[in-house]
């Protein structure tokens, strides 16, 4: 085994080490701190590349990044259900060139609020597709959350931005 | 029962977007090859995304369920 597989390997142990909860509390905080970097990023880049151009960056470069972060072998490859990623992919590069278009053009403040729909439309998905239940503490909370976003909008008071649409398409891809 | 590890989903995420961002590029007016002062801004953009999505697809179904 190589040194970099060894120290690859140590790294994989360390951050699967703590118990579960910590785990979970540690990663959601990373993840959410790496994605306000790439909000201030899109930010920062976007007067000089166009909403695609970032996407394409992004990807293109975050495959050449892979082997840093990401499992090693054929593993990586690995997968029986090709076609549900296909599917989640597709509505997911929506969801992120809305982003990126949003973020590019409209306040950060505003953005970020109608990001804060995705658990509204998470609700009804989740009564569409997965057939759950939904008590009537949380369809008093998703009335309250679309009531926030009509606030934030003012549709018929103020002209409803094209970026503002994205925000919300992206926070329902 | 999960089928692939957050390592599988992050890698056919930048797989599968890649040329649909070709196309969303080209569509809005091109690709310009990035000056050597925009690069490191991108790798860190490509970073940020690629670490933010493994962690949060990171066995999250075991921790949460």
């Amino acid at each position: 085994m190589s040194g970099a597989e060894t120290r690859h390997g140590a790294i994989r142990i360390w951050f699967f080490a703590p118990p579960a909860n910590i785990r979970g509390f540690i990663w959601i905080l990373l993840s959410t701190f790496s994605f306000m970097a790439m909000v201030m990023l899109v930010r920062h880049l976007s007067d000089r590349y166009n909403t695609g151009e970032l996407a394409f960056w992004r990807a293109s470069l975050g495959l050449l990044l892979a082997p840093i972060f990401l499992r090693r072998g054929q593993s990586l490859f690995r997968t029986r259900q090709f076609d549900l990623h296909l599917v989640r992919n597709s509505l997911h590069f929506v969801s992120v060139a809305g982003w990126f278009y949003a973020i590019s053009t409209i306040n950060l403040s505003v953005g970020m609020s109608l990001q804060f729909t995705v658990p509204l439309f998470t609700i009804v998905l989740a009564i569409l597709i997965l057939r759950e239940r939904v008590d009537a503490a949380r369809w008093i909370a998703t009335a309250l959350g679309f009531a926030g976003v009509l606030i934030i909008l003012r549709p018929g008071m103020e002209p409803v931005t094209l970026a503002a649409v994205a925000a919300i398409v992206s926070a329902a891809g | 029962m999960r089928d692939c590890s957050s390592d599988t989903i992050v890698f056919y995420m930048n797989v599968i977007h890649l040329p649909m961002a070709l196309c969303t590029a080209w569509a809005m007016g091109g690709i310009g090859v990035p000056g050597w002062t925009d690069l490191p801004w991108l790798v860190a953009l490509a970073a940020s995304v690629t670490l933010g999505a493994f962690v949060f697809f990171g066995e999250v179904p075991v921790i949460w369920a």
